[in-house]
């Protein structure tokens, strides 16, 4: 509430209230500056499409020059403003959501010039009230080119859009404001606090996707620490806005943060580029994209080659810390989807080992609970047995047979837990049990020492081999297998990667010359993965603004990994694997989520015919 | 008539050949075991001998045997006929005669050669044969024959052993009036035992004295003054028992072995000369000795023992040690059993036991062999091989370990499955490579020490270790001479007996692991040894069995602890806690008159500082070797990583 307090220190706050309802717009964030509720609904989020087309042609111009030149040559308004000193209240709130209310007043005016009246009040109502509230979180004493012209805005009133003049001016200082960029990219990560380092491996991968074609990543890439705080974000956002005048911004690494840049981008019609897990974050608002590795693609495809391999009665191990909910869910609705079971869905806890015993029993039946009977007997035996060779008995050691009833566990845990499960399963005299993982598994020490009982296993990642990666990023694989690298940099890679894809696509945006903010979601929607370097054949985002992420699959063999899946797609991938297996089968519709990364569908190499890298 | 009877009594026709008994007669002599530095230690004897040559009896016993057996020796030709009238003449009187009727000559021809009965005819055959024999045999042989073989009572055949008996001392070492109550022996060695009737013994050395005067040997003041002495007499201490019993014991049956002989050894006067050293003898049996308190209140935690006569007692705790040469495969020290007069029962070599985790070197040996390392990781949680689950600490379950920590801390099942990885029989023949003699039973349980072994197997093992790689026979016996000094028995070179079973970098690697083992592991109670030693604990089921095997590159040493029995130990007892303060209190002592050198690294060794769990170089973890070029490549492990993650997951992009 304070900033624009901050910068006119000297204000009378109630003086520069207006008695009539022209400005109540200001009155209401004056009124929640002070801390009174606001009775007021917050602006639809949806971008006035007559705005956009009357200002199409404009779009097209080059932003900055474009925009400071319409700041000259339009036709100032006439009714002089008042001067921004005069300017009292300031929006506490991160979006003012205070509409200017009142009818406009019944002028007689021209239906040819309806359209364009229309389009001027949804600027007054919708947009400047929300670039003020943005412009409300500079931090104090920030300069902004746009200073005087939003605060000239900020005193604007619909019915000003009655008069030609004034509505020419109006709208012209309007697109200053809300066109105002400068083919810059601004990024807004954590680079202080809990994420610091997962946010720094991203900026890596960002400065290696501009500047492996040459681009300056300090020219071109605004950077802003929010400090791990989601507060932070929107004062980082309108710095973005305001003074470093960004074209796309890149951020939403921590869910706050990325529901705070949603919501702004939705208001301020910015794209933004959104690095979160939790795709559907972005579903709400038209500008917002996803670019982040995506589980449920995983799941899908796990689902795929689980059924490929007949595995039709499944079950779920799962660790309750609950980062591996989401993938679970997914792969069960993905396997109920393709025909197959879920006999069973437990939890344990990660790295306690009688938990995870405990678990295992349950899955196998070995508990005594139900088989009393048969434990006397085995209990009996055992001790028996321990007489008979003069050792000391351990009733611990009595196990009941497994009854196996599942073809296979999913185990979205890390290799070390998968390692442990397999030792389990084998004391409780499992000989063979086909296990499924995430990307986790994915470590040399799932590998070595070499566990049999894991061979023919498999887990999906999002990365394949870790030699195709570019060569930007650096990722020094380990000698013995081009799918490992140093375990140190594992996550380091991973993040890079999505740093770098974000990047590739955020350069191949605003590099295009003469586009607008208005127009990058048509120039998202038209990106290809050709064009800008990444491993996706056809668009990169789908119909939702989710950027398509291949899932690779492993296979566990002796001492190495060896890749099941060339590259899978997602939900429809199980659905096809339903109707009908597209094993090698050409891509009709580029566009289809099947047809990602020149495959059709889940790309199936057969059993045993992976390829030995 | 007279020379018919004669005739008939073939006293005129004596041919040298009946006397060969005599003439012929080997001296008999006790074997003689000599420790490594020639002090005795040991005799072996069937009937108590101790051989002395005329030439060595002190005059004084002489005089004495003489005085009392036969004054007139000297000059007669066998048999005296003054002195058969004296004795007939003081019969009739009904007095007593200071000296006896027969010589010394008949005396000797009466031992050999005549039944005991009492007739006029085995006189006249007496008299014959002595007087034959005379002419065969010098007077000085005649006297040493007789010195040498008659018995002189408790056990002792011969002056030579009566000295040793009645006086501890040898006869040349006799002082007059001790000489003179041996000589009064012959007579009656039973009646006059000095142990048994000490007055009538007095009163026989008193009538020797007299006899002594009369034959004007020696003066009447000197006779009262030797009267007057007092008799020292000793308790016999047999040498065996007072330095190394068992280790005689075992001598005995090795010499038994080398000669092929049955029974005979002990009066053939052998030298043996053994490979024990005395005084590291002693620091086992003290060794042993000190731990008696502890050892003895252990006792009270053993399971009950029914004797057959149905009562129930506590078992004996008993304590073992050997200690061996690796270089040389020589035995310096055995100590079969906390006391021998309870139990002869040697348990260094005659005890099959379960070494329990005392045998896991052969296991890790032979994965160093099949290029495993000391920093390969291995998961630890129960395994089960068919019915097979062997037990470790549920504590372990869950977490990692690498190979040197799993044996420093003598993990169980992480043996097991290396043992698994490794193959059962490939373990078990490196184990028989490495020393053990013992069967072992081809099932995994052996990995851990299930099937029993001597201590002499693990003492031939661990030194194997200590020797880099060599195994050196082990050998008790240096050398056996006959009485006459021959050499009946030299034992081959060390390297004779040698055979490599190791190469020096493995066993290099090997020592090193058992360092650890006293540095941080089992052994960790005798860790301030650990700079020039390393061993390792061995604990069977239930404590029945409590080990330490450790070893500098000079000396190696196996103590074993537990009951005959077989009887559980209860409470928290282990090799480290039982058998280690032995083993320990040994070493410690040992190495000040043994110095031990230091474990040199042969050619082709790293050293690398690891993590201990998760086997990656790290600037904070242990010390481990390897062969040149298995050292960690990467300092980063995925598990370190992972642990370090604070529950993230190793690669949780959805971290946030």
């Amino acid at each position: 509430m304070s900033l624009f307090i901050k910068k006119l220190p000297a204000l009378n706050l109630l003086a520069w209230i207006p008695a009539d309802g022209r400005r109540w717009w200001m009155t209401g964030l004056a009124v929640a500056a002070l801390g009174c509720s606001t009775p007021v609904a917050a602006p639809k989020a949806e971008a006035p499409a007559e705005f956009l087309e009357e200002n199409a042609e404009r779009d097209v111009a080059a932003p900055s020059a474009r925009s400071s030149q319409s700041t000259k040559q339009g036709a100032p308004l006439t009714r002089p403003l008042p001067s921004p000193s005069k300017a009292t209240v300031a929006p506490s709130s991160p979006v003012a959501k205070a509409p200017l209310a009142g009818p406009p007043r019944a002028l007689a005016i021209a239906p040819a010039q309806l359209k364009a009246v229309q389009s001027c009040r949804e600027v007054v109502n919708r947009f400047t009230p929300v670039y003020g509230a943005l412009f409300a979180q500079l931090p104090a004493g920030t300069y902004a080119k746009t200073n005087t012209t939003i605060e000239q805005l900020s005193f604007a009133t619909a019915s000003q859009c009655d008069d030609p003049n004034l509505r020419k001016a109006l709208m012209s200082a309007a697109i200053d404001v809300v066109n105002n960029h400068s083919s810059r990219v601004g990024v807004i990560l954590p680079l202080t606090g809990a994420y610091a380092k997962q946010a720094t491996y991203v900026v890596n991968g960002l400065r290696a996707a501009f500047e492996e074609s040459g681009v300056s990543f300090d020219k071109s890439v605004v950077l802003k620490d929010s400090g791990g705080q989601p507060s932070g974000v929107a004062s980082r956002l309108a710095e973005l806005v305001f003074k470093d005048r960004v074209t796309m911004v890149i951020g939403g690494f921590e869910r706050e943060a990325a529901v705070t840049l949603v919501e702004w981008s939705e208001r301020l019609l910015l794209p933004v580029m959104i690095l979160h897990r939790e795709r559907e974050l972005i579903n709400p608002a038209k500008y917002a994209y996803s670019v982040y590795p995506d589980e449920e693609r995983l799941a899908s495809t796990l689902a795929v080659a689980s059924r490929e391999r007949n595995f039709k009665r499944i079950a779920l191990l799962k660790p309750n810390s609950g980062r591996a909910n989401k993938v679970t869910d997914y792969f069960k609705a993905a396997v109920l989807a393709s025909g197959g079971k879920v006999v069973a869905e437990l939890t344990y806890t990660s790295n306690h080992f009688e938990s995870m015993q405990a678990a295992a029993k349950a899955l196998l039946h070995t508990e005594m609970r139900g088989r009393e009977q048969e434990y006397r007997q085995a209990y009996q035996a055992a001790k028996a047995a321990a007489q008979a060779e003069g050792v000391a008995f351990n009733a611990k050691m009595v196990v009941l047979k497994p009854i196996v009833d599942i073809d296979a566990v999913f185990i979205p845990d890390d290799f070390r837990s998968v390692r442990y499960f397999a030792k389990i399963f084998k004391f409780n005299q499992v000989d063979k049990l086909a296990l499924i993982g995430n990307h986790e598994w994915r470590s040399p020490a799932l590998l070595e020492p070499y566990d049999e009982f894991l061979n023919g296993s498999i887990f999906g990642d999002f990365i394949g081999s870790y030699k195709k990666l570019p060569a930007a990023i650096s990722a020094s694989t380990l000698a013995a297998s081009p799918f490992f690298v140093d375990p140190q940099m594992v996550q380091a890679v991973d993040f890079q990667v999505v740093g770098y894809r974000a990047g590739r696509i955020a350069k191949a945006i605003v590099l295009q010359p003469g586009l607008s903010r208005r127009a990058i979601p048509r120039a998202m929607a038209r990106l290809k993965g050709d064009q800008v370097g990444l491993p996706i054949n056809g668009p990169i985002f789908d119909k939702d603004r989710h950027s398509y992420w291949p899932t690779y699959v492993f296979s566990i063999a002796p001492h190495e990994l060896r890749l099941l899946h060339a590259m899978a797609s997602g939900k429809a991938a199980a659905q096809s694997a339903v109707q009908a297996p597209v094993a090698g089968k050409s891509c009709a519709n580029p566009a289809d989520r099947r047809c990602l990364a020149g495959g059709a569908g889940a790309r199936l190499i057969p059993r045993n015919a992976g390829p030995r890298l | 008539m007279l020379y018919l009877w004669l005739r008939e009594l073939n006293v005129f026709d004596i041919s040298a050949e009946q006397l060969s008994l005599i003439t012929a007669a080997k001296p008999t002599d006790n074997s003689l075991v000599f420790d490594r530095n020639g002090h005795k230690i040991g005799e072996l004897f069937s009937t108590y001998h101790v051989y002395v040559p005329y030439a060595n009896l002190p005059n004084s016993l002489v005089q004495a045997i003489l005085a009392i057996e036969d004054r007139s020796f000297r000059r007669h030709h066998g048999f005296d006929a003054r002195g058969i009238l004296r004795a007939a003449y003081a019969h009739l009187r009904g007095s007593r005669s200071n000296q006896g009727a027969s010589t010394l000559t008949q005396q000797v021809v009466r031992h050999f050669l005549l039944p005991s009965e009492r007739s006029m005819q085995r006189k006249v055959q007496e008299v014959a044969l002595a007087m034959r024999l005379e002419g065969i045999m010098s007077k000085e042989q005649i006297f040493e024959t007789y010195t040498n073989t008659l018995f002189l009572g408790n056990g002792a055949y011969g002056v030579g052993a009566a000295a040793y008996r009645y006086f501890g001392k040898s006869v040349e070492a006799l002082a007059p009036e001790q000489s003179a109550l041996i000589a009064g022996l012959f007579q009656s060695p039973s009646r006059y035992n000095p142990t048994r009737y000490p007055k009538r013994a007095k009163q026989r050395q008193m009538q020797v004295i007299r006899a002594m005067v009369q034959a004007k040997m020696i003066s009447a003041k000197a006779g009262r003054e030797l009267a007057l002495r007092p008799l020292d007499y000793q308790e016999y201490q047999p040498a065996n028992a007072a330095t190394a019993p068992y280790f005689i014991d075992y001598v005995k049956e090795q010499a038994t072995k080398l000669l092929g002989t049955k029974g005979a050894l002990g009066g053939q006067g052998l030298r043996i000369y053994t490979t024990l050293d005395g005084q590291l003898q002693q620091l086992a049996e003290a060794s042993i000795k000190q731990s008696a308190s502890q050892l003895d209140q252990t006792a009270e935690r053993t399971a009950d023992v029914k004797a057959p006569d149905s009562k129930v007692s506590k078992a004996t705790i008993e304590a073992a040690l050997i200690s061996v040469d690796p270089r040389t495969g020589e035995i310096l020290a055995m100590v079969g059993g906390r006391n021998y007069h309870r139990s002869q029962f040697n348990r260094t070599y005659q005890s099959l036991r379960s070494p329990g985790s005392a045998f896991k070197p052969a296991v890790y040996a032979q994965a160093l062999l099949q290029h495993w390392k000391w920093s390969d990781v291995m998961l630890v949680s129960p395994i089960s091989i068919q019915n097979y689950r062997p037990r470790t600490p549920e504590a372990d379950f869950g977490k990692e370990t690498t190979l040197l920590r799993a044996f420093f801390r003598s993990m169980n099942t992480p043996t097991i499955e290396l043992g698994q990885k490794l193959g059962l029989r490939s373990v078990l023949q490196l184990a028989q490579r490495l020393g053990i003699r013992s069967p072992l039973k081809e099932e995994f349980g052996t990995l851990l020490g299930s099937s029993d072994a001597t201590m002499l197997d693990m003492a031939r093992m661990y030194s194997t270790f200590a020797n880099a790689g060599t195994l050196v026979e082990e050998i008790a016996i240096n050398r056996i001479e006959s009485s006459s000094g021959k050499v009946l028995f030299q034992v081959p070179s060390a390297e004779a007996r040698s055979r490599d079973v190791l190469s020096p970098q493995i066993a290099f690697l090997m020592t090193q692991g058992m360092r650890a083992v006293m540095q941080m592991g089992t052994g960790v109670a005798a860790s301030h040894l650990s700079g020039v030693a390393a061993g390792k604990t061995g604990t069977s089921n239930e404590s029945t069995d409590n080990w330490f095997c450790g070893y500098a590159p000079n000396l190696a040493t196996v103590v074993w602890v537990g009951t005959d029995e077989h009887t559980e130990i209860f409470g928290d007892v282990t090799g480290g806690k039982l058998a280690l303060p032995i083993w320990d209190h040994y070493m410690t002592s040992a190495f000040k008159a043994r110095s031990p050198t230091p474990f040199a690294a042969p050619s082709g060794i790293v050293t690398s500082v690891v993590h201990p769990l998760f086997g990656n170089r790290s600037p904070t973890g242990v010390r481990m070797y390897f062969l040149k070029g298995q050292e960690p490549a990467t300092e980063a492990s995925a598990l370190e990583v992972l642990s370090q993650s604070a529950g993230s997951g190793y690669r949780d992009v959805f971290i946030h």
